[in-house]
């Protein structure tokens, strides 16, 4: 089998913008720009930007929720960047997606049991005896009692919905699982729930997770590898270990400084000035140059190219 | 005198089918002048509520039982309607979570600040129409001729909370109170929020009330932090002795929950079941049901904030000075 469970080639995601006049040319949101990145079977590749970044977007087209617009997306060594139809189906089997928020995930009207048992009579898996003890042993696999399984959404607490919300993508015993925010949306001592959780499955049922968050200590804790977004590119790249402990490009030194921390209250934080430029208009050359502090002229022009730092860390400024 | 704030007692239940649920029990509190407090706590824990019953503007539905509000001497318990205009926006300031759903969409946000300081003060249009644009410079806003007569559509959200905290402080209050006020930024942004917001306590010399889910975050804006658990004031001390040495096994709990860079590889601690508020005339630890180390008595009557180490309250049978709940 092939050591890369997913590879991302130049991956591009442009949404086409109501026209504000007529004959006007049609205007396009950049929301993904050109990302490649690829992720080895069993690890976390954890996905990290701030909001508008495009990583929901990634993670989105990833599981074919969106059409990409340029680029492949290779998944076990086949291309699914156009299937459609039957193969599609097929292909959600084995990629599956977590979303962020579990009150509006979950179909309110209908019993835990019967949302767990969805997918497996959507793929028509084995009869509805075998079915129903399925859903029973995944209940007990996360710490929930069998009585659950006659409840209603209503009735869970946030973080017991979320786990109810991660079983729901586990049922048809997937390979890649896509968590895009899996705890934002949640306090932080049930956070850790969640967080343990999904470690203890990864472990289990061998899944390759993509973590997609804007918090970075959830996505140290979690990841193999972190890979920063900015304005629709990957800008820095590498083992977390490497990218936490020595990060290069001034978008991720300001990102990880501005975190507070619990264990050092009056580290250093560098405040960057303006806003996120708009995707409709991204800068010229490197999209980060509005608001970094080292700035210079070729930056404004010239779109800085991957550098490879040690083995496994690449960054795209011009400082390098 | 250099309390600016005292909160004596305070009790706020709602009412739910024919129970009652109380949301805020027994919360007594002091913000000294210039002081940034903080209140931290889980959704659900009256954090919000409590900070809303300052300025009066506690939903209608909420039923205050006993409590006094001293804010600069007077009870604000007592005050009329008419009162209360006079000192919201003006003595006592509110900075909310979401600005985009704090600002009027139709009015253009100069006039949104304007608007504050006109009811407020007695100056010509002109006048303020100056001060606010001064403040909004004061708020690192940038080309603020333009973005006055902008509309909050029209702004990003870091852009559209520097508007709110422009209106907030536009009339100098003793006191604002700052409801999760980054929660729905991003970090780079939060960061410069944050620094403004420390800017203007410097500067003004005004006490801020802050109040956010985050530990860590409170932690590095705060000199006191205040801990609160299903409506109950659970720890309260300086934020060193919070987060190095917890009394209580919530605060406890919460803090080895958060991932941090020594705790990867490590599973998090996680504090097992959910918030449940006491019903009325229910007798136990707010926390029993979720406490590792609960006993009998916790199950038997509430325990009393109690000074354990001098300037260190915790409300908790159990937990000792000398070590970690």
């Amino acid at each position: 089998m092939d050591k890369y469970i997913l590879e991302i080639k130049d991956l591009k995601k442009y949404y086409k913008l109501p026209r504000k006049k007529i004959f006007e040319s049609p205007k396009f949101l950049k929301a993904v720009n050109g990302v490649s990145f690829k992720v080895e079977r069993g690890e976390t590749f954890g996905l990290v930007g701030e909001s508008g970044c495009g990583k929901s977007t990634v993670g989105q087209t990833i599981v074919r929720l969106h059409n990409s617009t340029e680029g492949n997306i290779i998944f076990n060594g086949r291309d699914i960047t156009n299937i459609s139809g039957k193969p599609l189906k097929e292909l959600r089997k084995d990629l599956q997606i977590i979303f962020q928020d579990p009150y509006s995930s979950l179909n309110p009207k209908k019993k835990i049991g019967w949302i767990l048992e969805e997918p497996l009579k959507v793929h028509k898996i084995s009869g509805s005896s075998e079915r129903k003890s399925r859903v029973l042993s995944m209940l007990e696999k996360a710490g929930f009692d069998k009585s659950f399984a006659s409840r209603y959404p209503g009735e869970l607490s946030g973080g017991q919905r979320q786990r109810i919300a991660i079983l729901v993508s586990l049922m048809l015993n997937p390979e890649l699982i896509i968590a895009d925010e899996p705890v934002s949306a949640l306090d932080v001592s049930v956070q850790s729930q969640i967080l343990n959780l999904m470690k203890d499955l990864q472990k289990d049922m061998n899944l390759t997770y993509i973590f997609i968050s804007h918090d970075l200590n959830v996505i140290y804790y979690m990841s193999d590898k972190i890979a920063v977004m900015y304005l629709g590119e990957i800008v820095e790249y590498g083992d977390s270990e490497s990218v936490y402990k020595n990060p290069k490009h001034p978008y991720t030194v300001s990102l990880f400084s501005a975190i507070p921390d619990l264990d050092n209250k009056d580290k250093k934080r560098i405040i960057l000035s303006g806003d996120i430029p708009d995707p409709v208009n991204p800068p010229q050359g490197c999209p980060f140059y509005t608001r970094c502090p080292y700035v210079m002229d070729k930056c404004k022009t010239v779109k800085p190219e991957s550098k490879n730092f040690e083995k496994n860390h690449t960054v795209k400024c011009h400082l390098y | 005198m250099n309390n600016l704030l005292s909160i004596e007692n305070l009790n706020i239940k709602f009412k739910s089918k024919k129970t009652y649920t109380k949301v805020v029990t027994d919360v007594s509190f002091d913000i000294k002048k210039g002081e940034i407090l903080g209140l931290v706590g889980e959704s659900g824990c009256g954090k919000t509520i409590t900070s809303l019953s300052i300025p009066g503007l506690l939903p209608k539905d909420a039923i205050v039982e006993n409590g006094k509000i001293i804010f600069d001497g007077h009870n604000i318990m007592d005050f009329n309607e008419k009162e209360l205009t006079e000192i919201r926006g003006n003595r006592i300031s509110f900075i909310f979570q979401e600005p985009s759903t704090s600002l009027n969409p139709l009015m253009p946000v100069g006039n949104q600040i304007l608007e504050n300081i006109v009811i407020h003060k007695k100056i010509s249009k002109e006048e303020a129409k100056k001060s606010v644009i001064s403040l909004m410079k004061k708020v690192g806003l940038s080309d603020t001729e333009n973005m006055y007569k902008k509309y909050p559509h029209e702004l990003s959200g870091g852009q559209k909370q520097r508007i709110v905290i422009a209106a907030a402080v536009s009339c100098n209050p003793a006191l604002i109170i700052a409801d999760e006020p980054t929660t729905a930024l991003d970090v780079t942004i939060q960061a410069g929020i944050l620094e403004l917001l420390k800017e203007l306590n410097a500067e003004y010399g005004s006490s801020i009330l802050f109040i956010s889910h985050d530990l860590a975050l409170v932690n590095q804006m705060c000199d006191r932090i205040i801990v609160m658990y299903a409506g109950f004031i659970i720890e309260f001390s300086e934020a060193e002795n919070i987060i190095s040495s917890p009394l209580h096994p919530y605060t406890n709990g919460l803090i080895k929950s958060i991932p941090t860079e020594s705790k990867k590889g490590k599973k998090l601690y996680s504090v097992e079941g959910r918030v449940s508020h006491l019903r009325e005339n229910e007798k136990k630890c707010p926390f029993a049901s979720r406490c590792t180390i609960a006993q009998d008595i916790c199950f038997k009557s509430v325990p009393e904030l109690r000074e354990l180490i001098p300037g260190h309250f915790v409300r908790c049978f159990l937990a000792k000075g000398d070590k970690n709940g």
